[in-house]
């Protein structure tokens, strides 16, 4: 008996130990189909959000580069003050506005393959069902030989690696308390290929999938500074989450160095908003768009877009539009109608296009010109010590305008 | 015939103690991401910036903690909710609502139908709880999707 509890005991232990190594894609790709569930009910469009979303390492929020405009400083009559750069794209001609209807275009498998990885072998692929997406309740996940996976639900595109996943997703920070992207917003050229070389591959294939985008936002995630970022990463990570979540440190090697795109989508030269529109509950939510994309040694190691609009657009009418300085003219009989308690900045101002859901179609959407006008909040709030202290705070919004009507577009994300 | 029996019963508890295991671990490479939020009083949500790549099946899992001392009281009196997102920033998990009595709140929330995407990426979102008596939180936030 003593001799059967001990080859119990090793086979435990060789079996802990195993486990603990394995491949965690291994596991679970054995296992991933069976747990996926169909959905009837919920709408990926239906959900809450929040006007404080910060932009994510899959989608950094940054103004499009290359753009005509210009600086506004200035103090409004409801106190607010104005210190913004106005972004618009040089092909806006706000004298003569375009309305558009638009359909989404949906993903074609073979073809992102044939695109992002053309040498690679996929070894799984699996279909099932999905709420994710507005056009298909179906979605495709497939991963290959080399360590890369490719999702797509119909609408949205997924290409990414380990080098994505495990390091610049973890380290690079494009928006929240420890936003770091700025550190990385340096035009330095990497060892491994020249920024207009990446731009270059990433161009052509940008240009396979036959999408119009506008100039780049270009980030340089040099060694060095990957490197430094990761240290503030391991520093933090406590011992009760590690041994939870299996947290590693992230340990960055001189070939983790990569750039980081951001394209701003673009239909008929007009620009595509990047963050999230409409109202919770009522089937006008919807979120941004844009392309991010992760250049390495290896070439595209991360693609995402969540969706772009058919070319096949619907001029519906075309009038004549307003100027930044009316928008802001907007915000202030907004603010001067209500009582404002800290300071209101309006940071930024940008021009997009909003794309609104027709109710009643599943995908069908109107782009409406609009004014974005990005407000940072400071305020203090009382200390948890009863000292009567106060600490100071801030937070980020927007107030979104019709760019030709002058009405508000209503962003109404919802509670948790 | 005895030593059958023997051999039956340990592995039959071989397996026990292997679902144990499997219940427990979380892969030590599993994508997990870890944002620090601040939510306040009467403010909605608030969205992590990041997101992470749901490589496995299973809960959405998290861990929460205060990031400063006084990021989140310790009498257990300060509650904050808590939900997974989608990358499109749906809802995609059930809702918690957590409080903190000096320990790392740790849990997993399932996933709402039609979520919990192999392959997807996940969020996290935290609401303040306006019953509370004081007026906000700053926590760390660790999850697994």
């Amino acid at each position: 008996m003593k001799k059967y509890i001990s080859v119990l005991f090793a086979l435990f232990l060789l079996a802990g130990s195993v486990y603990g190594c394995a491949d965690p894609a291994a596991n679970e790709n054995a296992n991933r189909g069976s747990e996926l569930k169909p959905n009837e009910t919920v709408s990926s469009e239906a959900a809450n959000g929040t006007l404080k979303e910060e932009p994510s390492a899959d989608g950094l929020i940054n103004a499009v580069s290359q753009m005509d405009g210009a600086h506004i400083q200035t103090t409004l009559s409801s106190g607010v003050a104005v210190d913004a750069d106005v972004t618009i794209l040089s092909s806006v001609d706000l004298s003569s506005l375009s309305t558009y209807e638009a359909i989404l275009k949906p993903q074609d498998f073979d073809k992102i393959v044939e695109i992002l990885a053309p040498e690679s072998k996929i070894v799984e692929k699996v279909t099932d069902t999905t709420a994710e997406s507005r056009l298909s309740d179906e979605y495709t996940y497939a991963t290959t030989e080399d360590g890369y996976s490719i999702m797509t639900n119909a609408e949205m595109l997924i290409f990414d690696g380990p080098l994505f996943n495990n390091k610049v997703n973890v380290v690079f920070r494009a928006g929240g308390e420890e936003k770091n992207s700025d550190r990385f917003l340096t035009g330095k050229e990497l060892r491994f290929a020249t920024i207009a070389q990446a731009r270059s591959d990433i161009d052509r294939a940008i240009e396979g999938f036959g999408i119009a985008v506008s100039e780049p936002v270009c980030y340089s995630l040099d060694y060095e500074t990957l490197q430094a970022e990761s240290e503030k990463y391991n520093e933090n990570i406590t011992d009760d989450a590690a041994s939870f979540h299996g947290i590693e440190p992230v340990e960055i090697l001189p070939e983790d160095e990569c750039y980081l795109f951001r394209y701003q989508l673009t239909v008929d030269r007009m620009p595509i908003a990047i963050y999230q529109n409409g109202v919770s509950g009522d089937g006008s939510l919807t979120t941004g768009t844009s392309i991010t994309v992760c250049y390495s040694k290896d070439g595209i190691v991360y693609f995402y877009m969540p969706y772009e609009f058919s070319s096949d657009l619907k001029k519906l009418d075309t009038q004549s539009g307003i100027e930044a300085e009316e928008a802001l003219r907007l915000l202030d009989d907004k603010y001067n109608s209500v009582i404002l308690e800290g300071d209101y900045l309006v940071s930024g101002i940008e021009f997009e296009y909003v794309p609104q859901p027709v109710k009643g179609e599943k995908n069908l959407f109107t782009l409406v010109p609009a004014w974005r006008l990005n407000i940072t909040h400071t305020f203090e709030l009382a200390a948890k010590d009863d000292s009567g202290n106060t600490i100071p705070f801030s937070d980020t919004s927007s107030l979104v305008f019709h760019a030709i009507n002058g009405n508000e577009l209503l962003s109404d994300l919802g509670g948790i | 015939m005895k030593n059958q029996k023997n051999v039956k019963r340990l592995a039959a508890l071989f397996c026990a103690l292997m679902m144990m295991v499997s219940m427990l671990a979380v892969p030590a490479s599993a994508a997990t991401s870890r944002e620090n939020l601040k939510a306040y009083i009467n403010s909605g949500a608030v969205v992590s910036s990041g997101s992470a790549k749901k490589e496995r099946t299973g809960n959405f899992i998290y861990s929460a903690s205060p990031y400063t001392s006084d990021g989140w009281s310790s009498a257990g009196n300060e509650w904050v909710y808590l939900r997974g997102r989608s990358s499109t920033n749906a809802q995609a998990t059930t809702l918690h609502r957590i409080n903190f009595t000096g320990r790392q709140k740790d849990g997993n929330m399932s996933y709402l139908s039609g979520y919990g995407t192999v392959g997807a990426f996940y969020k996290v979102a935290i609401e303040y709880d306006n019953t509370n008596p004081y007026q906000w939180v700053y926590l760390t936030v660790t999850w697994t999707p």
